[in-house]
């Protein structure tokens, strides 16, 4: 039921991104004075419905006009999303990850993470740098026209949002179809492709805009938390996780929430919970420092692999240990 | 599932976390401020309200 919801939740954000309908139809770009807003996730802006503007584009595009290295007011809607939200959006906001959740559904064999695919999850962070970043400013300077890395060469979201439709709806365009076209079809296809095999491998490796949620994940207004009063470091949590975690809500944790099911102890709760147990007079709530829990050996919760790994709690255990 | 114990004891919402969340925040509506007075919101509407060739491979 939870999953349901998310992915209800998800619908509803790739509509609202996406409520000119009217510019779906006619394949024409929204023009309308809100579209300088940026959505917190990733959805092209040249897609014919989109009415806000997608923020990996609009950092690419503001380096561009500025050539500075840190446009302020996208800089700011990206630092708000992030300390509110943090990796919530890939979970529950991102229209591409939901395609990728929907995706994963059909019944094939997967790909199970290892210390491999969280090593490759790095991968996303040189994106991040390399595509973002470097490129728009390098080609700016080089040449004094400045190339958007990412949305050029490898975003999957712009192909299959705005150039797929686009081409579709506006035949006079389909002539402008060339070699970099081909290149981003299949880089499309390959992504995909990848998702029949592989929990969401382009939120996992590729995303630039989920590398940047990643540095407020542990400390977002929004995001799971867990009760070290009830942990019993049992490590299910960690097993029934698809993404590459090593703790809940550490840099790869999207806030899906699957691991709230699967808690036994029901130890795994909403961090808006202890604000409202402040708001109620509550001043006594525990640091990080709190003193772990030694794991109950006679607990019906404690397996061989939990006593193995010794009494570290939930949130300083490792699934790769 | 259990229901919520009387008080949680959550990992991540330490003072810390707290002070980093709301300097973020103010920082947040700073830079966004003054982004805006410098005209950064023209900049992205103006390339938001084109299609970019460049960004779907197109030209």
């Amino acid at each position: 039921m939870g999953e349901i919801k998310r992915h209800v939740i998800q619908l509803l954000a790739a509509l609202l991104y996406n409520l000119d309908f009217q510019g779906i139809a006619t394949g024409t770009i929204n023009q309308g004075p809100q579209k300088g807003v940026c959505v917190p996730g990733l959805n092209c802006y040249s897609c014919p419905g989109a009415v806000g503007a997608c923020p990996i584009g609009a950092l690419s595009g503001a380096l561009a006009a500025s050539g500075r290295a840190l446009p302020l007011y996208v800089a700011g809607t990206l630092l708000a999303f992030g300390a509110l939200l943090g990796r919530t959006v890939c979970g529950w906001l991102c229209p591409f990850g939901l395609i990728q959740d929907l995706l994963d559904k059909i019944p094939l064999p997967k790909l199970r993470k290892s210390r491999v695919t969280r090593g490759l999850s790095l991968v996303k962070y040189v994106v991040l740098a390399g595509l973002v970043f470097a490129v728009p400013l390098i080609t700016l300077a080089a040449t004094g026209v400045s190339t958007p890395g990412f949305c050029a060469w490898l975003c999957p979201a712009g192909t299959l949002e705005a150039g797929l439709p686009l081409l579709i709806a506006n035949p006079n365009l389909r002539g402008m179809a060339g070699a970099l076209f081909s290149w981003k079809v299949a880089v499309l296809v390959a992504i995909v492709g990848a998702c029949l095999f592989v929990y969401r491998p382009f939120c996992r490796f590729l995303c630039p805009l989920g590398a940047l949620y990643s540095f407020f994940n542990r400390f977002a207004l929004i995001r799971w938390t867990v009760d070290e009063g009830a942990c019993t470091g049992c490590g299910t949590c960690l097993r029934v996780c698809k993404m590459d975690v090593a703790r809940i809500s550490d840099r790869e944790c999207i806030q899906c929430g699957r691991c709230v099911q699967s808690c036994p102890e029901g130890a795994v709760h909403w961090s808006l919970d202890q604000i409202q147990d402040m708001l109620h007079g509550d001043a006594n709530h525990q640091s990080d420092d709190a003193k772990p829990l030694a794991i109950d050996a006679n607990s019906p919760s404690a397996d061989a692999k939990s006593l193995a790994i010794d009494s570290k709690p939930l949130s300083k255990r490792s699934e790769y240990d | 599932m259990m229901g919520r114990t009387k008080r949680i004891v959550q990992s991540g919402n330490g003072c810390w976390e707290h002070r980093l969340r709301i300097a973020a925040l103010l920082l947040a509506v700073v830079l966004i401020v003054l982004g805006l007075i410098q005209g950064d919101y023209a900049v992205i509407w103006n390339k938001a309200v084109r299609i970019c060739y460049s960004c779907i491979g197109l030209g």
